[in-house]
């Protein structure tokens, strides 16, 4: 009944449907779980004015306490967090930021599309911390390209080593005023600046750009509101052979058959599962070396002093782009490894709590800045580091009985060494570009908001001290795959999507050779 | 593929019906008669017609609320202010939701916004002007840090004038006014739904 399927694939976002886009292709026939339902975009949407909303956009308060990025008109698509807990210490608040539809988070992703260069992947090699990645750059590659080309990714080659040019959509749009200011105030100082690299379209996500080819050709179903519980084993053969599943809406249980295993339930999920599954874990390392990438939002908030008034003059605002890591590449900072991009954008209008006023002043004044804003944003590296972890807390489960996770991660002196400095540059290219600063800080967010968690069931040459090998498969178990950000041994300061989709299309590509040849 | 096209594919199943034998299709029956034309009852929003209960806050505080929404967001001859929009009122409501937290920094807030008014003129806030106001509201007039000041008074002013000047924005009055100047549609939003819940 539930058998014949080749290749159970557990997630359906960036990571499992880039497996499941290569698998089906090759007549491998799949079948994936999801544990949130199908979006139905005519259905499930519509438009509305804030004011019908019940809480005039604020939101029902205290229902996303760790989900900085929920509002009123979006509320509804993130995890539930009483039906999803997790826990962490009070002094070190994480958030975790899930999406549980079919599509994941590509449903609702920022499309930042950058590559790692060598400078992740032989980190170690550079400047003595932490570990290597057992791939290159040249071995992804290739995976980039076919990448960039499904998410149409938009960009301009810069030639940059820290930041490996793409196979673009060549944007060659006029930059504004504003933007030509600031780029030439960072090539003054030596820093490179790039355009946007971000994939395009009015929906790039997995159920437009991944799933419907991997659906086309027949060898992939879908499961949606699939809970999944646990991975199961033959006790023969210690082979993965399948899943335990709970349907989210009537929690009936079920168990699904399969010869392989690709995990792609996202990073911190997906290591929860084989926690949970007691699997994987010969190394002793599953759940450890937990990291993202932080964000100082708003490190600098500007005006462009001739765009007062109100009224801008034409071509001076608008656009943005991208400062990429110029820290330690060539020489080396004093206080911190490793380094962070700016991101920058010209045309916003400063929010009011920047103004010290109140009243008909604090209307002036904002009329006066509109559209006249200019503001960074920072995201930094983060260290892999073997104390921040997550494992399961035995004494919290899910709506569906399913044990928690809980998580522990802090930030040190490396990331706050960096926000410190980012702050300090931002303020110093606003200022030589002539833009007045209004506000800036470096507070970094807390861990977990930038939505780009890493690591926890990393990859490596030594099955001692890694969970995965080059090819995202397991050391211990070779018929399972796990193919999401977990696998990653660092991060950089690039937004970690495009590289999640190109390993996940690499490992799958080994998969299938492997399948062919019968070794699996 | 079109978008839409390929969306409409992605057609996921039950786990009842993926993992035994698909179901065959059920063949569509003769479409039922139509039936009379439903009529469309015209109703109004209750927060222009009626007056909201007051709930998170007693008489006094309520009182400074207004006056506090009066003067950090006046009305102007062509913008709504924060007592046209109801502000106060909206606050009352979100606030007598809030976590324990938020509530009393509301009360805290608005207490002192009263003892300083009587201390400095022998009325409560709710009574004094704007200009009685200017020394009692000084914290705001002090430059932005991103750091939460350690001053509850202060924290509850930045917290007020933010939420206040969110709910009049976001109110009906407000935008009914600003879009009909603009010619825009104002404060329009994609919402989600809950979806297959």
């Amino acid at each position: 009944m539930n058998t014949g399927y080749d290749v159970l694939i557990i997630g359906s976002g960036a990571s499992g449907g880039s497996a499941a886009h290569v698998l089906a292709k090759k007549g491998i026939r799949c079948l994936m779980l999801d544990a949130g339902p199908a979006v139905n975009f005519e259905r499930d949407r519509g438009f509305k004015r804030v004011y019908d909303l019940p809480y005039r956009g604020f939101g029902k308060p205290g229902r996303f306490p760790n989900v900085t990025q929920a509002n009123e008109f979006n509320g509804n698509v993130w995890a539930d967090q009483k039906k999803n807990p997790y826990t962490y210490d009070r002094s070190a608040p994480y958030n975790w930021v899930r999406v549980r539809l079919v599509g994941g988070k590509t449903l609702f992703w920022g499309r930042w599309s950058l590559r790692l260069s060598n400078y992740e992947f032989r980190c170690k090699d550079h400047d003595g911390y932490g570990t290597n990645w057992p791939i290159r750059y040249e071995d992804l590659a290739p995976y980039y390209d076919r990448a960039e080309r499904i998410f149409r990714v938009t960009g301009q080659k810069a030639g940059l080593p820290q930041l490996p040019d793409g196979v673009f959509i060549e944007d060659n749009s006029p930059d504004s005023g504003s933007i030509r200011r600031f780029d030439a105030a960072a090539a003054r100082r030596g820093i490179a600046t790039t355009k946007v690299r971000r994939a395009s379209g009015e929906l790039a996500s997995s159920v437009n750009l991944l799933l419907p080819g991997a659906i086309e050709t027949g060898n992939l179903q879908i499961i949606s509101d699939a809970v999944v519980r646990e991975i199961t084993t033959d006790p023969k053969t210690g082979l993965a052979n399948g899943a335990y599943f709970i349907d989210r809406r009537s929690q009936h249980d079920y168990h699904v058959e399969a010869r392989v295993v690709v995990l792609g339930a996202s990073c911190l999920e997906s290591t929860r599962i084989l926690l949970n599954s007691g699997l994987a874990n010969s190394s002793g390392v599953l759940g450890h070396y937990l990291f993202d990438q932080f964000y100082v939002k708003d490190v600098v908030v500007a005006v462009v002093p001739q765009a007062r008034g109100g009224n801008p003059p034409r071509g001076l605002m608008g656009g943005g782009g991208c400062v990429p890591r110029f820290r330690n590449l060539k020489t080396r900072e004093k206080n911190f490894i490793r380094g962070y991009l700016l991101d920058f954008s010209s045309g916003s209008t400063p929010d009011a709590k920047y103004f010290p006023a109140y009243g008909e002043a604090l209307e002036k004044q904002l009329a006066d800045v509109e559209g006249a804003g200019f503001g960074i944003w920072a995201i930094g590296e983060v260290l892999p580091r073997y104390e921040n972890h997550v494992r399961i807390d035995k004494k919290v489960s899910d709506a569906w009985g399913i044990p928690a996770l809980h998580v522990q991660a802090k930030y040190t002196d490396n990331e706050f060494e960096m926000a410190k400095d980012s702050m300090r540059v931002s303020e110093e290219l606003c200022r030589d570009a002539g833009f007045e600063v209004v506000a800036s800080h470096w507070q970094m967010v807390p861990p977990g908001e930038s939505i780009h968690e890493l690591g926890t069931c990393r990859m490596g040459d030594d099955p001692k001290t890694s969970v995965l090998n080059k090819y995202n498969q397991s050391h211990d178990i070779k018929n399972l795959f796990v193919v999401d950000g977990s696998a990653f041994v660092s991060g950089g300061c690039q937004n970690p999507t495009l590289t999640i989709s190109a390993l996940a299309m690499r490992a799958a590509e080994y998969l299938a050779e492997q399948m062919r040849t019968r070794e699996i | 593929m079109k978008r839409r096209t390929a969306i409409r594919s992605i057609l996921t199943l039950p786990a009842a019906m993926a993992l035994p034998v698909p179901l065959p299709a059920q063949v569509a029956g003769p479409a039922p008669p139509p039936s009379n034309e439903m009529p469309d009852t015209p109703t109004v929003a209750a927060d222009t017609h009626t007056d909201t209960v007051v709930k998170a806050f007693n008489a006094d505080q309520f009182a400074a609320l207004n006056k506090l929404s009066s003067i950090l967001v006046p009305s102007l001859p062509d913008t709504p202010g924060g007592l046209d929009a109801k502000a106060g009122e909206f606050l009352d409501f979100l606030i007598s939701q809030s976590p324990p937290d938020r509530v009393m920094l509301y009360n805290e807030g608005l207490d002192r916004l009263n003892q300083e008014a009587r201390k400095r003129t022998g009325k409560p806030f709710g009574e004094i002007t704007a200009e009685q106001a200017r020394p009692i509201l000084a914290p705001l007039h002090e430059p932005w840090t991103y750091e939460p000041s350690t001053d509850p008074f202060t924290c509850f002013l930045r917290a007020a004038k933010e939420d206040i000047l969110k709910a009049t924005r976001n109110s009906r009055q407000y935008i009914s006014v600003v879009s009909r100047r603009n010619r825009r549609a104002g404060g329009m939003g994609i919402y989600w739904f809950p979806i297959n819940d």
